[in-house]
């Protein structure tokens, strides 16, 4: 194919503005997939993702397509993931394209995310054509939305393309729209080969598989590959584009989005953001990469069982083969015993990361509360950085603490103005900004600790708000906050699982709320088990279990006897299952319930 | 096998916390069912123990809806196949709505020696609740009616932990009980299993029920009380006037054989066979008329749960357990192993050591699961 007749091009759009319905329709209208084949939503290809309508990793698929004219084209779709966590993701999707359509919804007009998501794809230069979609709904108001995108985006959209992804009005006019407005790549492809990495998944037979896109050059068969980062190399054994399913071709040339598998046997070298370069005729200079995908929130994983650790490790291992965005390293705790500490883009990542390792891997996992990444200010002069709590030096150490901070940017109908407003000052949100988008619609922009953000506020934001705002935020820098180290200790002993960070303002109320829920999940003992909160040596607040008065089978007869008997064995064996908690036996169930405490 | 248990499965009416096998019934299916146990006992004849039958209890549903010409049918029965020793305890449990004098007078003739009340409260309002045919009156008038005709062993069951029971309630029935000509009272914490109408309520929040703490109380309270009016604990449940122990029922804590007959009832034999009868009616009456054990489930005992029941059962009683014997037969080191638990037991006021014997201590009894299995 002619490079001129090359289109790669990815969606952005809000979660449930039609992005998969509209990816869908295209597969189907350039004959990529049969529509007897369709999967509902192919592009979403993990369980988990057609489970909760997003999409995590990111897909290629390649697509033939005769346009009206009559011209032969290729068109690559990178697909973008639409959560807020997930912003990493999208950016390097974004270096893969030469335009992206601007997918939303009718009825519902701009979104936080897909402002977000627009203002990084204009960034990297992207030709945005805006796809009013759904205009087969009742409350349709396609013109409105067209307005806002002007004026919230600034872009032109009186080119904007109206389409139901439903019914498939209007789908011919976004691939005709495709072809025409989006540049076709402009890379060189006599020029030595430079493509880059921009996704990679591990297969069990062929080793580490990396998705690239070719800038410059030409990549085939045999070809024996330089990672410029690691200077390491390969044999190329197999080259092939995405129709969905992969698809061998002979080469891949600049402008073209593909995979390579070369008996990679570690994924390491399959860095994403890595250039791919010809060893015998190598480029002179890697392509710019991405910056490093930052953790924002952390917790502890950790095996039930603990033999379970190595197989633990060993999911973590292969997870992180198609996550680079995942950090983990080994940490050690005493009412927990071996696990990790792991970093994670935001609270979804860390959920379906979770649930992958329960599902997948088939572990029994607990996990700690996530926390956030605090930077310690010692009175000795020291600075340092910690994800887990209960790594805090003693309070007499410390001369302040900085916490992350993020700008939230809230879209909402103007009528939650008010409940918005309670909300975020709960959190200690900073007022910055208030637009009117639209005559109904503002935009509020607020800087809050980010560990106020990831405890529920986007399900509350939510809630107070029938579920019409959105909201996205970004990294804005360390601030110095009046922070505290909040311990909990049953019958004496320090939990150092249960200890959080929080601001002292909060401190007292969390506290309480701890103990109190605690009381309620620590069964009754022998003896009396006191729980207490404190803030270094001091006590803020405290709870107690009274003991165990009465567990005792009364009728004990001829018949009963050996359902008594199987009842005691029963009893004894949830005994060798207990956890300890200091000198406290607590039953599993209750134990994880205990360690999953949030707010 | 010196023990004879018959299960007498039938009901006026069912009772609200009741998930026992029992039914309503006719006078021609009790009539039928009495055959079917004389049928039954003669499967068993070459069981005969060497010096008789030592007791004989007859539990329920409600044994004395039989007309006593059936009992007296039934023992003659047990006689013919078994024997009876020359002193024996024959035991019929009784609703005290069902029991006229007359009844009484006939039953004292056919050899009933000792009698159980399903008393269960002297207060009215609970009686109602609980679905029961009697009235506080009722009972005591048939009580103090069977030991006016000579019943000199009678024991009344208690249940406590009722729906809204105020420990005041409970002592007054605690004081009723004793001051009735009674040797023997046995006390029921209220157990609702799923299957009783108050289980359900209960599941679905519906019934107000005294909590953890208010039952430990009653529990105590009946133990205190009972002792210092000449009626001291011998098992968890059980208290009696000295020299009234429940001969029938201390047999299963002491581990003896024992044979069951009827719906549902289980045997033990040799020690090391646990057999359960079918309790569905029809399955049972086919057993029995092709001549085969009427056995839903037999279980045979590993030696370790032979171990187990010989020190959980015999901790249930105020004469605890021998650790020397004990030990003899399992092992020196058995206690020493358990070490941790003991040191905490005894730490924490559950257990005691007497004698050589090892025994609960009051808190124990209310504890006893804790107690016991961490013993096992």
């Amino acid at each position: 194919m002619k490079q001129e007749n090359i289109r790669n091009f990815c969606i952005i759009a809000h979660i449930d503005h039609g992005k998969s319905t509209l990816a869908d329709r295209i597969l189907e209208m350039t004959d990529t997939v049969a529509k007897r084949d369709m999967e509902e939503q192919i592009l979403d290809s993990m369980d988990l993702e057609r489970e909760r309508g997003i999409t995590i990793k990111l897909q290629a698929v390649r697509m033939r397509y005769k346009s009206k004219e009559g011209t032969e084209y290729e068109l690559n779709l990178i697909d973008t993931p639409g959560h807020v966590d997930f912003n990493y993701e999208v950016s390097r999707s974004l270096a893969a394209c030469e335009g992206a359509l601007l997918v939303v919804d009718a009825a519902q007009g701009i979104e936080a995310q897909t402002l977000a998501n627009t203002y990084l794809a204009l960034e990297s230069d992207l030709e945005i054509i805006p796809v009013i979609n759904k205009i087969d709904l009742p409350n349709a108001d396609p013109d409105a939305v067209m307005e806002q995108i002007e004026e919230v985006i600034g872009i032109d959209a009186e080119e904007s393309i109206f389409v139901s992804a439903k019914t498939g009005e209007g789908v011919d006019d976004v691939l005709e729209a495709i072809v025409e407005r989006i540049p076709s790549p402009r890379g060189d492809r006599s020029a030595p080969l430079q493509a880059l990495i921009f996704d990679s998944r591990f297969d069990s037979y062929r080793g580490a598989i990396p998705y690239i896109r070719v800038i410059n050059g030409e990549l085939k068969k045999g070809t024996k590959i330089e990672m410029m980062d690691t200077a390491k190399t390969f044999d190329v054994t197999e080259v092939g584009v995405f129709s969905p399913q992969p698809k061998l071709v002979d080469k891949l040339s600049a402008g073209d989005v593909g995979y390579l598998a070369a008996s990679i046997k570690n994924v390491k070298d399959t860095r994403v953001g890595d250039t791919v370069t010809d060893a015998a005729f190598p480029a002179e200079e890697p392509l710019p990469g991405y910056r490093k995908a930052m953790s924002m929130v952390y917790c502890g994983i950790y095996p039930i069982e603990n033999n379970d650790y190595d197989n633990l490790k060993d999911a973590l291992d292969k997870l992180a083969l198609n996550d680079a965005s995942l950090e983990y390293e080994p940490e050690t705790s005493a009412a927990l015993g071996f696990g990790f500490r792991c970093g994670f883009l935001g609270l979804l990542h860390m959920e379906i990361f979770e649930e992958r390792l329960e599902r997948e891997y088939n572990l029994d996992l607990i996990t700690t509360a996530p926390s956030v990444d605090y930077m310690v200010y010692q009175t000795d002069g020291q600075i340092f950085h910690i994800a887990n709590p209960s790594d805090m030096p003693e309070i007499q150490k410390i001369d302040h603490l900085e916490e992350p901070f993020v700008r939230a940017t809230i879209m909402s109908p103007k009528d939650y103005i008010g409940a918005i407003m309670e909300l975020v000052q709960d959190r200690r949100g900073v007022f910055g900004n208030m637009e009117y988008i639209s005559t109904s619609r503002v935009m509020l922009t607020y800087d809050i600790p980010l560990s106020e953000v990831i405890y529920d506020f986007f399900d509350q934001l939510k809630s107070r708000t029938r579920g019409y705002a959105s909201l996205d935020y970004e990294f804005v820098g360390y601030r110095k906050s009046d922070l505290v180290k909040l311990d909990i200790l049953v019958n004496g002993d320090l939990v150092d699982a249960l200890s959080a960070i929080v601001h002292k303002d909060s401190a007292y109320k969390r506290g309480r709320q701890l103990t109190q829920k605690l009381r309620k999940l620590i069964p009754r003992q022998l003896f009396e088990v006191s729980i207490q909160a404190a803030i270094g040596s001091k006590i803020i607040a405290r709870e107690s279990v009274k003991a165990l008065r009465k567990n005792v089978i009364e009728k004990c007869y001829g018949g009963d006897i050996s359902r008594k008997r199987k009842l005691l064995e029963k009893q004894k064996e949830g005994k060798k299952r207990m956890k300890q908690m200091g000198n406290v036996e607590i039953p599993q169930e209750a134990f994880m319930a205990v360690l999953q405490l949030e707010d | 096998m010196r023990f004879l248990y018959v299960h007498i499965p039938f009901c006026v009416k069912k009772c609200n916390y009741c998930d026992f096998v029992s039914g309503k019934s006719s006078p021609e299916e009790r009539r039928d069912y009495v055959e079917l146990l004389k049928k039954e006992a003669s499967l068993y004849k070459d069981e005969r123990p060497e010096d008789g039958l030592l007791t004989i209890y007859f539990g329920g549903g409600t044994p004395s809806l039989l007309p006593v010409a059936q009992i007296e049918e039934l023992l003659a029965a047990f006689k013919e196949y078994f024997g009876f020793a020359s002193s024996m305890e024959i035991t019929l449990e009784v609703n005290p709505e069902s029991v006229s004098r007359r009844y009484l007078k006939q039953l004292k003739r056919t050899g009933v020696n000792r009698l159980s009340f399903g008393v269960q409260s002297f207060r009215n309002h609970h009686l109602k609740a609980m679905g029961r045919l009697h009235r506080s009156e009722d009972a005591v008038k048939a009580v103090n009616e069977a030991a006016d005709l000579g019943f000199e062993n009678i024991n009344i069951d208690l249940i406590y932990g009722l729906p809204a029971q105020t420990l005041e309630e409970w002592r007054e029935s605690l004081e009723k009980a004793v001051s009735l000509p009674v040797k023997h009272i046995s006390t029921y914490g209220l157990k609702l299993s799923d299957k009783s109408l108050w289980g359900k309520l209960a599941a679905e929040g519906r019934l107000t029920l005294p909590s953890q703490d208010e039952n430990a109380d009653m529990q105590l309270l009946a133990m205190d009380f009972l002792e210092k009016n000449g009626f001291p604990r011998y098992e968890i449940a059980n208290f009696a006037a000295l020299g009234y122990p429940c001969r029938h029922n201390t047999a299963y804590w002491l581990r003896k054989d024992y044979l069951g007959l009827g719906l549902n009832a289980s045997s033990l034999f040799n020690g090391k066979v646990r057999a359960v009868n079918e309790s569905d009616m029809v399955r049972y009456r086919q057993k029995v008329e092709n001549g085969s054990l009427p056995w839903a489930v037999r279980e045979v005992l590993s030696d370790d749960e032979i171990r187990e029941e010989e020190l959980f059962l015999p901790l249930r009683t105020i004469w605890g357990l021998d650790i020397a014997s004990f030990s003899r037969k399992y092992g020196s080191d058995y206690f020493a192993q358990k070490k941790g638990q003991m040191v905490k037991l005894f730490n924490a006021g559950l257990l005691t050591f007497e004698d050589g014997q090892l025994k609960l201590t009051k808190k124990g009894v209310l504890l006893n699961n804790e107690v016991l299995s961490s013993l096992i």
